[in-house]
Parts: structure tokens; C-alpha cells; sequence
């Protein structure tokens, strides 16, 4: 049976918000394949018993205080964005009319 | 005296002889790279004005700052303040960097002079430094050849003598193997010890910057400059940091059994057995032992880093920074910048890692790699128990043709076998050169356990000299 199918690819081309024309299709449907079919071995191992790693063991993971701190003036943030109007990062129309 | 040749510790000498000034060295650099830059392409972007600028206020800074003069290049996914940091990729093709990233703050106040953004496969993403976005970076010793992936830019930038250090990323092996393929030494520290504050995320829990250096003792000293804890990084490493010291004692080497059914070219089985006679004639005592889970290293080392970077580059949408195609719904604005901003390999890694990620897949791959990452992991600190390093080639293969793997991309993948388990687990490791075959350079990879670099340095060394390998033979 086959891992990968045109439905799977059009659901998470959708999610991560990417867009493949008909031929690109084509040609990564059985790539992506070939790269899960190699990657299955893994299932020959038993990890019932094993509790999943996420992160190098060395130290637990931190936050830091919760804090006011500047980072940025708002005229780095002008430069880096793509729109920047009255202080705002400028998006299309997101909220109906 | 060729002054291109010369080591940091050579070269910091230099300064304080006062036989040369940083802005005459500097120039020397700067006449290699216009001569040699257009066959190898190592670099992006190239800061003369800001580097000779910097060389010119060193005349009034303390000569014996640590790295006096030093004159670096930098991978481009590390944000160096003003300069472009585009990730080989379309999608930063115009960001210029607001702020310096730890290591760049570390560097800049130790003296050193930043030359340039280094060549890098688009977000790190491959083996060959042939995913640039922008153009294709030549191995110095063959220019037909790839230079390895993905700091492919910052390893052939130092093999060609265009500077004397340089710095990358590692997540699955991105430092050293294009250190083996380019004849340098390419050190992964401990994951934790370098900030990644300031390095453009791909594989959160496997990235870790590395350094490039012509010699061991020049990349460990590099280390000990830049490391230190870090508040703005939630995995830095909050202990106490120390010079990186050889290790003062008797050193097991473990030879991995499961390794030995790798398929693996004849000329560097060969100069691995050179290396353990080597270690063996210095009286160190080598013993095989075994890590059972390490095949399936390479299945879940790309799952896991698929995954992670597939929600790491979700932050590329076209809002804040970054390219935007200006269109009339969010939706569609979203997916048409990543449509263009994005390339090929990069658009599958993150479609293989949302797939891994999704509801109703997630316990079969991502889940499950996760614990067998656990299983890689505990192997490995078995394995530490009976000795103290491990070593063997850094890749299977010597340095490939230009398109002999782009096509393939589970051949690609296949380039990093050797040297994603350290990722997985999260241990120091160094690519060291150990050899020459036709006419390609064949790197030996040593790894130690969590925070016993020392270990790996004293080794390294004693393979290193000898060897003595011949350096710039380009």
C-alpha cells in the first residue's frame, strides 16, 4: 500500500500553506515515496516501553522571567518589514466587512 | 613567509611582533579573494569597506585583545548587525540583519574582523552547498567537485586561504562533512554551549554553530571565546564555563561494530585503520563496542528534523519581514510568498515534516522517532561507559561531482549518515583531515560524551600531528 497519495499531499500542502503546480505534483509524490518508504524501518523497533526524547538530556529546559525588555526601535522594525504604515505592520483585510 | 597560511595562533604572533598591521594583512586577504573568489564562490556577500574599517580602528585597540585582527567569514543563516543574512534563500533575498547574534557579539569584542556571508544550502537545508538560492559553491581542491553541505561556503572560504576562521551550523552534520570534503577542521560543540541566538532556526533541537579552523588548537580556541550561557536562548547551557583543556589522563577509543557494515570507500577505510594504528602506537587502548540503534539514526534524525522545521519556518509568511507577494487575501498572500520565496528541497522537507506533524501520523512518525531517539541516546551513553571516544570517517564517500546527487534526494540524505547520530544525541564532535586520495581530502570524525570536549582534543591532536597533514595545498 502506498504511503503517499495526491489527497494526503493536497491536505498538507493546504496546512503548510504551499502551493505545487500539477507536475511538481508529479514528480515529489514519488519522492516523497521512495524518502517514507526508507524511513519505515523504523516501525521493526519495539519503543512500547520508551519514553520519547525531544530535547538533548543535558539540562531541563528554561524560561526566563517574564519581563519587559526592549529589543528593537520601531524604525529597525520599518526597515526589516515588508509594509510598515503609522507604526503598524500593514496585512490584508482579515475581518468582513 | 606566506602569510595567507598562517594559523590564528601564527597570526596573533604576527601582530604582537608588530611584523604586520591588521589592515596590511587584511589587504593580502583581500587580493586572495579577488583572485580567487570567482572560481570558488564561497561567499554571498563580501564587507571590504566594513572590514578594512575595522582593521583600521584595531591600530588603536590592545594588540593582545584574543582575536586581534582575525579575519573571518560567516555562514549566512548567523546575523551579523547591517549585513544580509538571506539563508541562501529568495525569501530573506533582501533582510539585512538588525541585530548581532551571540557568537557575532563574542567575536566582534575579541577583535576579530568580519569579511563576509558565506554560501550555504537555502536555510541549511542539504549536503552540498548546491541548494543556494543564489549559485553553486566549488570544492577548492576540485572545482568540479562540491565543497559538502550545508556551511559549504564557510569551509571552502578557509580551505582556499580566503580567511583563517570561520563559523557554520551542524544539525545533521553541516560543519563537518564539509570540513572532510574541504580539508579543514570542523568542530560541533555540545549542544547548549554556543548560544543560538541570532542563528536562523532549522532543527531547534539538533542546531548547534560550529567553527571552522586550520588547526585543532585554532578551532577550540575559537570555542572558548564564543561560548557561555545565554538567558536569551531557552537551551544554553547554565554551567560553568572553563577553557577547553586536553584531556590530562589515559583515553579509551571505541571503535562502533555496527559501523563497520557501512558501506564505505576502499581509500578511507584504509586511512581510518592508519588513524587506530596511529592510536594504537601512542599506547591508547582501542576497543570495539556497540551502539544497536545507530542504523536507524538517519531515518529519524530527518523525520525529527523535518518536523521541527517545518513549524520553525512558519514564521516566513510575508507579514513581518522577508519577501511578500502582494495579494488580496492573508490566505493567498501567505501561500504565494512561499510559493516564490521558497525552493525545491525546502518546500519537501517542510511538507514531509507537516506530514510527520499531522493528526493521524503524528504517534507513527514523529512520536515514534522521538523514542527511538531515546533508544539512540541511552545506546550511546552505554557506550561512554566503557570508553571515553569514539572515532570514525566523517563521510562514506570522498567529495562528489556537481549534479551527481541534487537529483536524488534520498541519495543526498544518505551523504549525513555518518554524522547525524551526534546530533540526535546532542554530543561534542570534530572533523579532523586525516589523508589524501585521489587528490580529495578524507576527514576523521571523533566524538566524546556531553561536555568532555578535552577528551576529543587531546585525540584530535595527536592524530593531528601525526599526520600533519598538508594544509593549503591549494
Amino acid at each position: 500500500m502506498k504511503i503517499i497519495d495526491k489527497d494526503i499531499v493536497e491536505k498538507i500542502l493546504n496546512l503548510s500553506r504551499l502551493y505545487l503546480k500539477d507536475e511538481e505534483k508529479d514528480e515529489i509524490i514519488p519522492q516523497l515515496e521512495e524518502i517514507l518508504t526508507y524511513f519505515k524501518s523504523i516501525e521493526e523497533l519495539d519503543t512500547s516501553n520508551v519514553e520519547p526524547m525531544f530535547h538533548p538530556p543535558i539540562q531541563k529546559l528554561f524560561l526566563r522571567e517574564d519581563s519587559i525588555e526592549k529589543y528593537f526601535d520601531r524604525e529597525v522594525l520599518e526597515k526589516i518589514s515588508p509594509i510598515f504604515e503609522n507604526g503598524f505592520v500593514k496585512v490584508p483585510k482579515i475581518v468582513g466587512d | 613567509m606566506n602569510f595567507l597560511r598562517m594559523t590564528i595562533k601564527e597570526t596573533l604572533k604576527l601582530y604582537r611582533e608588530k611584523k604586520i598591521s591588521p589592515e596590511e594583512l587584511l589587504n593580502l586577504y583581500i587580493n586572495r579573494i579577488k583572485d580567487k573568489e570567482k572560481d570558488i564562490d564561497a561567499f554571498l556577500y563580501i564587507d571590504y569597506e566594513g572590514a578594512l574599517k575595522k582593521a583600521k580602528e584595531l591600530e588603536k585597540e590592545d594588540v593582545n585583545l584574543p582575536l586581534y585582527g582575525i579575519i573571518f567569514a560567516i555562514k549566512d543563516n548567523i546575523l551579523v548587525k547591517n549585513l544580509p543574512n538571506t539563508c541562501g534563500s529568495k525569501i530573506l533575498e533582501n533582510f539585512i540583519s538588525p541585530y548581532d547574534a551571540f557568537v557575532i557579539e563574542k567575536l566582534k569584542d575579541a577583535g576579530a574582523i568580519i569579511i563576509g556571508k558565506t554560501n550555504m544550502d537555502e536555510f541549511a537545508m542539504g549536503s552540498s552547498t548546491e541548494n543556494s538560492a543564489f549559485k553553486i559553491t566549488k570544492n577548492p581542491w576540485d572545482l568540479s567537485r562540491v565543497p559538502g553541505g550545508s556551511s559549504g561556503g564557510s569551509a571552502a572560504s578557509i580551505a582556499s586561504n580566503m580567511v583563517i576562521s570561520s563559523l557554520g551550523s551542524d544539525t545533521g552534520g553541516s560543519v563537518r562533512q564539509p570540513a572532510s570534503f574541504c580539508g579543514v577542521v570542523g568542530l560541533k560543540p555540545t549542544y547548549g554551549t554556543l548560544s543560538r541566538y541570532g542563528l536562523v532556526a532549522f532543527g531547534s533541537s539538533l542546531d548547534q554553530i560550529g567553527i571552522f579552523g586550520k588547526s585543532v588548537e585554532d578551532s577550540f580556541y575559537v570555542f572558548d571565546l564564543i561560548k557561555g550561557y545565554d538567558p536569551k536562548d531557552s537551551t544554553s547551557l547554565n554551567v560553568i564555563y572553563e577553557k577547553t583543556k586536553q584531556f590530562d589522563g589515559k583515553l579509551k577509543v571505541g571503535l562502533i561494530k555496527e559501523i563497520g557494515k557501512y558501506k564505505i570507500d576502499e581509500e578511507i577505510e584504509k586511512n581510518f585503520l592508519l588513524c587506530i594504528d596511529i592510536l594504537r602506537k601512542n599506547n591508547i587502548e582501542i576497543k570495539e563496542i556497540s551502539i544497536p540503534t545507530i542504523p536507524y539514526s538517519l531515518s529519524i534524525y530527518y523525520i525529527i528534523a523535518f518536523s521541527e522545521a517545518s513549524s520553525n519556518l512558519a514564521r516566513f509568511d510575508g507579514v513581518r519581514y522577508g519577501l511578500r507577494v502582494k495579494e488580496d487575501s492573508l490566505k493567498k498572500m501567505y501561500t504565494e510568498t512561499r510559493k516564490m520565496g521558497f525552493g525545491k528541497e525546502v518546500k519537501r522537507r517542510i511538507l514531509l515534516g507537516t506530514y510527520a506533524l499531522s493528526s493521524g501520523y503524528y504517534e507513527q512518525w514523529y512520536l515514534k522517532s522521538s523514542k527511538v531517539r531515546k533508544m539512540i541516546t541511552d545506546d550511546f551513553q552505554n557506550a561512554f561507559k566503557k570508553v571515553d571516544v569514539l572515532i570514525f570517517p566523517t563521510s562514506p564517500f570522498l567529495p562528489f561531482k556537481i549534479g551527481e546527487r541534487i537529483k536524488d534526494p534520498l541519495q543526498m540524505y544518505l551523504s549525513d549518515v555518518m554524522t547525524i547520530p551526534i546530533n540526535l544525541v546532542g554530543i561534542p564532535a570534530i572533523s579532523i583531515p586525516t589523508g589524501v586520495a585521489n587528490n580529495l581530502p578524507i576527514g576523521m570524525q571523533l566524538c566524546s560524551n556531553y561536555l568532555e570536549e578535552g577528551k576529543i582534543y587531546k585525540i584530535a591532536s595527536l592524530i593531528e600531528k601525526e599526520i600533519n597533514f598538508i594544509r593549503n595545498l591549494i
